[in-house]
């Protein structure tokens, strides 16, 4: 299941980054992507639109997009919250 | 040339008349409340800024009605307004010297849109009705108000977002400039608490949860608000040869573009504008004594905004009330310019600081005097007024007592 989640986030990363899903890793920085925090908004949409998933208040994404550096972190929470939307 | 503006008008979520507008900028009352127009439930954003105990047909004929959105009709109030406020007898001889330029932010008859797509798409009712149209275009406010008046000079809409009726006001001292037109009835209308357009909002993740609280910690976003503002402007020489009452002069303005991003703004571009309505108005920085910021209550415009101020004001920076009236009335979008511009007239007229309300604490990253909570007494002979939209689009005006 996180492998498929993997490459569905890897697909949208490089599309809103303008970029070969090849650059994508899990290591990389998401500023690396080149990624402004417009460009994560727009992450956002697509993960709530490819995950039928939903980003909680505004308050809370601040507070985990803070601690949000790497690919590694926001797959992270989409594997959370596509485990919390199935548990539910 | 001077300009002098002789006519004020607004219909806004903390007063339907420029007196109540005064009252309430001076007692910061809060016109942000839980939205009432559609239900708000399943929405992050549940709070809005609405006009109160309105109704449409105290104001229209039903047939009247037929063929105006909200957001028309909102334009007209206070256009109505405004060209009594200015004693302003429009007849056959002066109207084609009379210009409106009169703006939205938006599609302009957002309620009207919405209503028709979900009867034809949601509900398959194929018949539109034939005024749609009409009520839908973004000039139909400028059309409706010289339709109403009778005013028959240059008449059309800017659109640049959050600035377009700033923008209206210096086009509109630009016509006068021009020698296009001897008066000019020049602001902007919104209507635009609608679901699909609360979401549009939401889903750049910059709107509130509750109020809307500029330069403060914690502050959660733009609230949306609607409502109409509409100044009177005509030249000095004009205003004193009919006996007008001159509430302020426009002393200048200034346009700039950031040519960055279509949504993060730009210390640059705000500075520009800001510089150049300083230098047209021949004015130096300590010579400003308030400032109506466009404050919007992102995490984005305020640092973005007080830097831009600290860069042109420098050391007089710290002696200047800086305040956003959006705390109180929500973000108008595109009337936002011209109900703010008369918030700020207000202030120089009555010496007084309006707040910005529900100001919380300080930021760090945003360090001017906000005027928080509570209005100040403050004797302005100047004052500007900054209106940044969506796009990198700035104007600030810069308004003085006449006679300063």
């Amino acid at each position: 299941m996180s492998n498929t989640n993997q490459a569905q986030l890897f697909e949208i990363l490089a599309t809103v980054a303008e970029t070969d899903v090849s650059k994508v890793s899990p290591e990389i920085e998401l500023t690396d992507l080149g990624l402004s925090s417009i460009d994560v908004t727009e992450v956002m949409f697509e993960i709530e639109e490819a995950f039928l998933v939903e980003f909680p208040d505004q308050e809370d994404i601040t507070q985990r997009f803070d601690g949000l550096k790497t690919v590694d972190d926001l797959l992270t929470i989409v594997n959370t919250l596509v485990s919390e939307k199935e548990g539910g | 040339m001077r300009i002098a503006i002789t006519g004020l008008g607004t219909i806004s979520s903390i007063g339907n008349n420029q007196e109540t507008l005064l009252e309430s900028l001076k007692e910061g009352r809060c016109g942000i409340a839980e939205t009432s127009l559609f239900n708000p439930q399943e929405f992050r954003a549940k709070t809005s800024a609405e006009v109160k105990n309105y109704n449409p047909e105290d104001y229209f004929t039903i047939k009247q009605l037929v063929a105006l959105d909200r957001f028309a009709q909102f334009a007209i109030i206070s256009a109505r307004e405004a060209v009594q406020d200015a004693k302003l007898t429009i007849t056959p001889e002066n109207a084609p010297r009379i210009a409106v330029i009169h703006s939205t932010g938006t599609v302009g008859g957002q309620t009207t849109q919405e209503h028709n797509y979900q009867r034809f798409y949601e509900q398959g009712i194929p018949r539109v009705h034939p005024m749609t149209v009409a009520k839908i275009m973004p000039s139909a406010s400028a059309s409706q108000i010289s339709i109403e008046l009778g005013a028959k000079g240059p008449v059309f809409g800017t659109a640049s977002a959050c600035a377009s009726s700033a923008h209206a006001i210096a086009m509109g001292s630009l016509l006068l400039q021009s020698g296009l037109a001897d008066v000019v009835i020049a602001g902007g209308a919104e209507a635009t608490i609608t679901p699909g357009f609360i979401r549009s909002w939401e889903a750049m993740r910059v709107v509130s949860q509750d109020f809307c609280r500029p330069f403060s910690q914690k502050r959660g976003g733009v609230v949306i608000g609607e409502g109409a503002g509409t100044l009177v402007l005509e030249t000095l020489e004009h205003a004193e040869a009919r006996n007008a009452p001159i509430h302020a002069e426009c002393l200048g303005f200034g346009m700039s573009a950031d040519a960055t991003s279509i949504l993060q703004p730009d210390v640059d571009g705000a500075m520009r504008s800001m510089q150049m309505a300083l230098d047209q108005a021949k004015l130096q920085p300590d010579q400003i004594q308030y400032i109506n910021a466009h404050g919007t209550g992102t995490a984005q415009n305020d640092p973005t905004e007080t830097q831009a101020i600290r860069q042109v004001f420098g050391a007089a920076a710290d002696n200047i009330a800086v305040s956003s009236t959006k705390s109180m009335l929500g973000h108008t979008l595109g009337a936002a310019g011209a109900v703010e511009a008369i918030a700020t007239i207000q202030a120089i007229k009555h010496d007084f600081a309006p707040p910005t309300i529900s100001f919380l604490a300080p930021d760090p990253l945003c360090d001017l005097d906000y005027v928080p909570n509570k209005a100040r007494s403050l004797k302005i002979d100047y004052a500007l007024s900054n209106s940044f939209g969506f796009g990198g689009l700035n104007v600030a005006l810069v308004f003085g007592k006449h006679n300063a």
